[in-house]
């Protein structure tokens, strides 16, 4: 039971923060949400070894954006219609301000739908979840050539879909 | 601004809503997955133990043996997907023993069944009402009635000159007797609605060089065709058997200079008395072997066909005469002699129970008797030809090889493997649907 109740100690604690990643990488809550659960699932199956081996951040990790390439291989998700129309409505009553940050916002949605999971996977990784390129690369698998070459093609395609979003390509 | 503008929009998201049983749904994965690695360990433990024996049986089934084999002691219906010679992937089945004829396979029609000396079976289709071939002494080919000859080493077919009904071998295996039909096309019937051999148009009787394709006149319009042809042993001279009269109601047989086609010597017998077969001379080339019976000879009912009693006899061979020694075959019926075993055992197709399921078998009978079978086989079936080499050699008793479940066309490959194709692509299917 030592483990069962670690696991869940575990995910108490990184919920919020998986779900927040899921999010961007789905683009959709409710695919994020199966995201979320499946990789959770896929942990649990293996929890003693994972906890035994020290952090399971990069595990679990590794397992999320691994099952999420993995969907979208077997379906192409960026097709999928959605369950519900996304929330981006704007009440009459907002601020310019707050009207601004939501067509920015509504902006960054449409334009990382135009990527492939592995662009939108090395973005979230960089600029979300504050990886390195070494740490990336680590989590996906791949070479760090790979992670930057990623990375230049996703901001080279935010930057034609999105030119607004000029800030991001200033980022590391 | 870029970290926070994902920030912002990861903010929308909530955290995921999981299952109370998440844990459990772990454990239950990792069970299957454990689960699934041991039967994929059994499986590689199986194809790691099997493989080798089911590939040796496949080549066994493929490959021609390097050196002759004998006539196996027993053969067995093909399967019903039992691969054609020459048909891919299963490829042609090498130089066979004997072959041997059923309406049991998939074309539900007489069909051949060429048994290889390397023990593999492969069918040869034959058209509708088409007769029994003749297969060489060296087992590599069937010569088909229409004097089509099949490879049984390749597949490939080739015709011979002109057309006829193979009849038999010389003895060096060098030459086809051929009797070849000069009848109008139309079929005419006589009293007994039988289709007839025109009396004013007989047959020839042509020799084919099989190595050249020469054709050679032995005898020109003698009998209203030729029903059985034997070679002396020294090559010499031709007997032959066929029906004379309008509606063949008579029977003669001929000796003939195997080279000039010179009778020697002609004589009508009754429809009771028949040449035995190809291999109708005795091994010294003094007697003929014959065949014959009591009973009814026209328009039979089953039950007076069945009365017939029959009994091996024998004639000289430079008058036809019986020698009036005769050996009586307490049941069944034989139908053709194919050759000696020891030059003293006279080697012939026996049907052993007309009455009930057809069932032909091969029976060497000696001078005292009683007859020993060479050959066993299931019932259905109903004619044998045995690699004339073999039958020089008396190399019988050889082992009695399965038909190999593998020797299959590339169609029965596919319907085999589509259930789990398609089970592989419901899997699949599935899956996607759940994502």
């Amino acid at each position: 039971m030592a483990a069962e109740d670690s696991f869940r100690d575990y995910v108490a604690a990184r919920l919020a923060g998986l779900s927040r990643a899921a999010y961007l990488l789905t683009g959709d809550r409710h695919l994020a949400e199966d995201l979320v659960q499946q990789a959770l699932i896929q942990v649990a199956s293996r929890w003693e070894k994972i906890s035994a081996a020290g952090d399971p951040d990069p595990y679990v990790r590794r397992v999320l954006y691994h099952q999420h390439v993995s969907w979208w291989r077997r379906r192409r998700l960026v097709d999928r219609p959605h369950a519900e129309p996304p929330d981006t409505a704007v009440t009459d009553r907002v601020s310019d301000k707050a009207v601004s940050d939501k067509d920015t916002e509504l902006t960054v949605r449409q334009a990382l739908r135009r990527l492939t999971p592995r662009q939108r996977a090395v973005l979230v990784l960089r600029y979300f979840e504050d990886l390195t390129e070494v740490q990336t690369a680590e989590v996906l698998g791949c070479s760090v050539g790979t992670v930057k070459s990623n990375t230049r093609d996703a901001l080279a395609r935010l930057r034609a879909t999105a030119p607004e979003l000029e800030d991001l390509r200033g980022a590391r | 601004m870029s970290e926070r503008l994902l920030d912002d929009l990861a903010d929308e998201m909530p955290p995921a809503r999981l299952p109370a049983d998440l844990w459990t749904a772990g454990r239950r994965l990792r069970q299957r997955r454990r689960v699934g690695y041991a039967v994929a360990a059994v499986v590689v433990l199986m194809l790691v133990v099997a493989l080798p024996g089911l590939a040796a049986h496949r080549r066994a089934a493929l490959v021609p043996a390097d050196g002759r084999g004998g006539v196996p002691s027993r053969v067995e219906l093909p399967h019903f997907w039992q691969a054609a010679v020459g048909q891919w992937p299963a490829g042609a089945g090498g130089p066979a023993a004997l072959v041997y004829f059923t309406d049991r396979t998939r074309y539900f029609e007489s069909t051949g069944v060429a048994v290889g000396v390397s023990g593999s079976y492969r069918l040869i289709y034959q058209d509708i009402g088409e007769g029994e071939g003749l297969l060489t002494a060296d087992g590599r080919y069937y010569v088909r009635p229409g004097l089509r000859m099949l490879d049984l080493t390749t597949g490939d077919e080739r015709q011979l000159p002109g057309a006829g009904q193979p009849l038999a071998l010389s003895p060096d295996g060098r030459e086809l007797l051929v009797g070849v039909a000069n009848d109008d096309g139309v079929i005419s019937y006589g009293d007994d609605a039988i289709p007839d051999n025109d009396p004013d148009k007989p047959d020839d009787l042509v020799a084919i060089d099989l190595r050249t394709g020469e054709r050679r006149f032995v005898a020109v319009g003698r009998l209203n065709s030729y029903s059985t042809a034997a070679w002396s042993p020294d090559g010499t001279r031709i007997a032959v058997e066929g029906p004379v009269g309008r509606g063949d109601t008579g029977r003669r047989w001929s000796v003939m200079d195997a080279r000039t086609g010179a009778p020697l010597w002609s004589l009508d017998v009754p429809l009771t008395q028949g040449l035995s077969g190809p291999a109708a001379w005795t091994p010294d080339g003094r007697r003929l072997v014959v065949f014959s019976f009591t009973g009814c000879t026209s328009t039979c009912d089953q039950a007076g066909y069945l009365a017939r009693s029959w009994r091996v006899e024998q004639a000289d061979a430079a008058s036809g005469l019986l020698l009036g020694e005769a050996m009586l075959m307490p049941s069944g019926e034989p139908v053709r002699s194919i050759g000696w075993q020891d030059g003293r055992d006279l080697v012939f197709t026996y049907r052993p129970d007309p009455a009930g399921e057809a069932r032909t078998t091969l029976v060497a009978l000696g001078p005292q008797g009683p007859f020993r079978t060479l050959v066993e086989t299931p019932a259905g079936v109903s004619g044998l030809a045995v690699a004339g080499d073999l039958v020089r050699a008396g190399a019988y008793g050889g082992p009695a090889p399965s038909p190999s479940i593998w020797a299959a066309p590339a169609w029965a490959y596919l319907l085999a493997t589509a259930p789990f194709l398609l089970l592989a692509l419901w899997i699949v299917r599935r899956r996607q649907r759940r994502v």
